[in-house]
């Protein structure tokens, strides 16, 4: 039985998979080709004229040429706006084209029955709810367990990236330069010192200076393609200490355009390019999942990720305690408290709220009015709490009476905060 | 201090029922306030087997479970519900003291004093024809176990309010008479004259009617309407006017449910 901890890349332009090697400790790229260097695998989905046969990446674009197949493209940007696309006079959903191509894709690498996902994780660019829900919806359908399912941002990718490949968390700051078809982004990885535990952040920034990538097939346009990437670069890490800079998606699949921009940062810095780094920074993460504990123990902030704590005070054993309801640093699509309590003699619910980086503290109120008014210690709720987004968190209080003695009417308080 | 205990454990899937009661329990929480709130209703028979099953395999609690039937039969069954009480994080230590105070107040108490603790519960759980069976018991022995006067005024009280439920009026308006012979409440003859607005048939004597003077009569009446009033407002009142609002099928589908809810409430209460 082969266990596969993978990470996916996947982008509107081109997506990219990966996976863990326990032999290496380290993660790979799966080839969609038979040239192993081609780990980029078009977005892009092509089904059979008058059959269920459906094709990815080059090969969809080959059976297109061929006039086999009429292609879909631009499948992450159709999920994020629940579109549809209609192909021989048949709708399909956003969710059934993205199971279709993430099917076809698993295939590469599961390739004989003995295969199984222990962990699945996906990165995007952007952490759309809807295409988050989306993810975890194809997962079902692909019958992955949604415990073995998780969806990270490019940011927190690249972070494990880093994380992964170092085994511990480096010392200095570095970058990440990101140039795709659909824009230019930047990353930055901060060590935060004299934490308990260690505090990692990550930047993101997407540069306004994005341009088409056809641009570097002829020597005017390399020429001005090297100029933009020389001069972002030297605004961004301007003099900052940054010891190690990647550069990485479809614009850096080649560098000899950028020869000033390379000789800048060249200076004093380690620079690697190559593609499949977001990938194999999830399929860190991917393995991490099936550790008993982490091999990272840092709190993590950066897109995705919660930036407090928040907590409530409860009595436990007849002790007064603290109960998180959410951590800093955790994943926020994944953050689901469920605690069930009785209330005695209060009439609202105070939560403390401790954003990482400020000195003071914030409450959150949550009255129980509506509820109905019942002798001390005769009301169970049922608390929910949920993250509608990285900033929104939602709570769910439901009454659920006290057995027979004081039935619940069934009443249900939903009330959202912003972080 | 928090005013929120943490719940450690899921409610039972299957309850806890305790005939006596007539009520299921889901939790350790519940237990408890069961316990606390009708001590009086407690007999030497409660901590048994079927509850230390019940604590064992539907709550998890194996210690207690453990404990309870270890010293069964050797500590007396005060001892036993206040290791419960002890076990399950949900008093305070104030009123766990307060607990073993009743729980002493107990053992001192009359064996009429528990029946009319039950039959008082029985009233409040609806459970009418039990409570008056219960009451009926107890006054048939008055002579026997030299009830004090007082507490016979107010076993006919509840007698009569029990009997009321069952909408057994004379019978009701006849206890409340002989309560009032014993208490001389006034508060007896306003539920007295209540009873008569809601059931103008029923008799009442002439020497209680002379004690209700026209004035009086006039203000219980203003308050009545307010009750009155207040009761065609209420939930179940408007859920009957909208199901008569409804089309035929939808009419006869909502009057239908509610029917059975009154046929289970019925069943329940006679039980």
């Amino acid at each position: 039985m082969k266990n596969w901890c993978l990470g996916i890349d996947l982008c509107d332009d081109y997506s990219q998979l990966s996976y863990y090697n326990r032999k290496t400790s380290g993660a790979e790229a799966v080839s969609a080709d038979q040239d192993e260097r081609f780990c980029l695998v078009p977005t892009i989905l092509c089904k059979k004229k008058g059959a269920d046969e459906w094709f990815i990446g080059q090969e969809a674009y080959r059976r297109a040429l061929l006039g086999e197949g009429i292609i879909v493209d631009r499948l992450v940007s159709m999920a994020v706006k629940s579109g549809t696309a209609t192909i021989e006079e048949r709708k399909y959903t956003a969710a059934e084209l993205l199971e279709r191509y993430i099917g076809k894709l698993l295939e590469l690498i599961l390739m004989d029955e003995d295969s199984r996902i222990m962990q699945l994780v996906f990165t995007v660019q952007k952490l759309e709810p809807v295409l988050m829900d989306l993810l975890v919806k194809v997962g079902d359908h692909l019958e992955i367990s949604r415990d073995a399912i998780h969806i990270v941002s490019h940011t927190e990718a690249y972070l494990f990236y880093v994380l992964g490949r170092s085994g511990s968390a480096p010392q200095h700051t570095s970058c990440l330069f990101d140039l795709t078809e659909s824009g230019f982004h930047y990353y930055e990885m901060r060590v935060v010192r004299g934490r308990t535990p260690q505090m990692i952040e990550g930047i993101h920034e997407d540069l306004e200076e994005s341009f088409s990538l056809d641009i570097l097939e002829q020597e005017p346009g390399m020429k001005l393609a090297d100029s933009i990437v020389s001069a972002c670069a030297q605004r961004q890490m301007g003099k900052k200490i940054i010891h190690s800079v990647y550069l990485t998606g479809k614009g850096f699949e080649r560098t000899d355009w950028a020869v000033d921009s390379l000789k800048w940062l060249c200076q004093g810095r380690r620079v690697y390019a190559g593609q499949n780094l977001f990938a194999q920074g999830a399929a860190f993460i991917a393995w991490d999942h099936t550790r008993p504990e982490t091999a990272y123990p840092y709190i993590c902030l950066c897109e995705g990720r919660i930036s407090s704590t928040i907590t409530m005070e409860v009595l436990h054993r007849g002790k007064s305690c603290q109960l998180v309801v959410a951590s800093a640093g955790s994943n926020w699509y994944e953050a689901k408290v469920d605690a069930e309590l009785i209330v005695d003699q209060e009439d609202q619910i105070h939560f403390q709220v401790q954003t990482i980086g400020e000195a003071d503290s914030r409450t959150w109120t949550l009255s129980l009015d509506m509820f109905p008014k019942r002798p001390p210690k005769t009301t169970r709720l049922e608390l929910i709490f949920a993250f509608v987004e990285e900033n929104s968190m939602m709570v769910r209080v439901i009454d659920k009476g006290f057995g027979e003695l004081f039935p619940s009417g069934g009443q249900e308080i939903k009330q959202f905060f912003s972080l | 201090m928090s005013g929120f205990i943490v719940c450690g454990r899921p409610l039972a899937k299957n309850p806890y029922y305790i005939q006596e009661a007539g009520l299921h329990i889901y939790s350790e929480q519940e237990l408890c306030y069961y316990i606390y709130n009708n001590l009086m209703m407690i007999d030497d028979g409660f901590v048994g087997d079927r509850l230390i099953r019940f604590l064992e395999s539907e709550l998890g609690m194996d210690e207690l479970a453990r404990k309870l039937s270890k010293w069964k039969g050797k500590m007396s069954t005060a001892q036993l519900l206040l290791m419960i009480m002890q076990e399950v994080d949900y008093y305070r230590e104030d009123e766990l003291e307060e607990f073993d105070r009743q729980l002493e107040k107990k053992e001192q108490a009359k064996p009429y004093d528990l029946l009319k603790s039950r039959a008082d519960y029985m009233t409040k759980q609806k459970h009418y024809p039990k409570a008056i069976e219960i009451y009926d018991h107890i006054l048939e022995r008055e002579g026997e176990w030299a009830i004090p006067r007082e507490l016979l005024g107010k076993l006919w009280h509840n007698r009569g309010l029990a009997q009321a439920g069952m909408f057994w009026m004379q019978e009701a308006a006849d206890s409340l008479a002989r309560a009032y012979g014993f208490l001389q409440d006034s508060d007896i003859l306003k539920e007295l004259f209540y009873l008569h607005l809601l059931e103008p048939g029923i008799t009442i004597s002439e020497e209680i009617a002379a004690l209700i003077p026209a004035q009086q009569q006039y203000r219980w009446q203003e308050e009545y309407d307010v009750y009155d009033r207040q009761a065609a407002n209420a939930p179940q009142v408007r859920r009957i006017d909208r199901a008569m609002k409804k089309d035929r099928h939808r009419k006869k589908d909502e009057t239908e449910r509610i029917l059975t809810e009154w046929k289970q409430e019925y069943r329940e209460m006679v039980k």
